[in-house]
């Protein structure tokens, strides 16, 4: 039975998940930054100008 | 492996790490033996167990402000970059972690008709803690880049005082439950279960400041 009790302890579960994910995004975040690092670009996710000089 | 690829697998182990503790915590704790009203039946127990979500969240919620607190006092004293990230994660997951425990404590308080949280010191002080770290995000956002920094610093440090505030209230004048009073007592078994709970909700705190300080390092000049 689907009781306010239980529809609290889901929105708990998930907003504890939602850390979790938040923490799984920020991971992918820093590891895209490293290899672009790695390549010799900048770590910054969006350079135009950059994109543009390999693109000429 | 490289080092790259090392530091990844620990930061992958440190925030899976934390699910499994606080899912063992709240599997595996007893069901509680009073019965507070009315309301008693298997969702009770449930409901109890946001004790071990809420509670953990608030004491790391604390720690995270307190570490704020000395963060601030470097970016004043010293004006490094490094200080400036290191605070700015701090206060990010500190105002996750204590706006969650705000919501997971009404919401336990949803099993007690007779407690009213908002005639409670506790919840007064803990919403005030809450809107000090709304009001650095404001200040943040008002202030032009680069100039916000020493005033989020000094908000900060001002901003501290409602952690001791919020932490003694429960100690003092209110309803709310608080183990360390003198008459209070805490069964053994909960609090194992309540240091588990609070040692996954230290790392996952750990690793989500940790990640956003290196976001920051790697992705902007100054951090405010």
């Amino acid at each position: 039975m689907v009781t306010p009790q239980v529809l609290l302890g889901v929105a708990v579960g998930a907003l504890v998940l939602a850390f979790g994910l938040y923490g799984v995004y920020l991971l992918g975040r820093v590891e895209a930054a490293e290899e672009r690092l790695e390549q010799g670009r900048s770590p910054a996710p969006e350079d135009p100008a950059e994109d543009d000089r390999e693109t000429r | 492996m490289n080092r790259r690829r090392l530091r990844a697998a620990l930061m992958r182990a440190l925030l899976l790490a934390p699910g499994i503790l606080v899912g063992f915590a709240i599997a595996t704790s007893p069901d509680p033996l009073g019965c507070p009203g009315a309301q008693c039946g298997w969702e009770y127990p449930l409901g109890q167990r946001l004790l071990y979500v809420h509670v953990p969240l608030a004491w790391v919620a604390y720690a995270g402000f307190a570490a704020a607190g000395i963060a601030s006092l470097l970016v004043l004293a010293r004006n490094q970059a490094g200080a400036g990230r290191s605070l700015r994660s701090l206060v990010e997951v500190t105002t996750l972690f204590s706006g969650t425990a705000l919501v997971t404590g009404l919401a336990w308080s949803y099993e007690f008709a007779l407690y009213d949280p908002l005639a409670d010191p506790k919840v007064v002080t803990t919403v005030v803690l809450v809107a000090v770290l709304a009001g650095l995000w404001a200040l943040s956002a008002s202030t032009p880049p680069g100039a916000s920094e020493r005033l989020v610093a000094a908000l900060t440090l001002m901003g501290t005082v409602t952690v001791p505030a919020s932490w003694f209230a429960s100690r003092l004048a209110s309803p709310h439950p608080d183990f360390t009073r003198p008459e209070s007592s805490l069964d053994p078994v909960m609090a194992a279960h309540l240091i588990v709970a609070s040692l996954g909700f230290l790392i996952l705190f750990a690793a989500l400041s940790l990640l956003r300080n290196r976001v920051l390092a790697l992705e902007v000049d100054r951090p405010w």
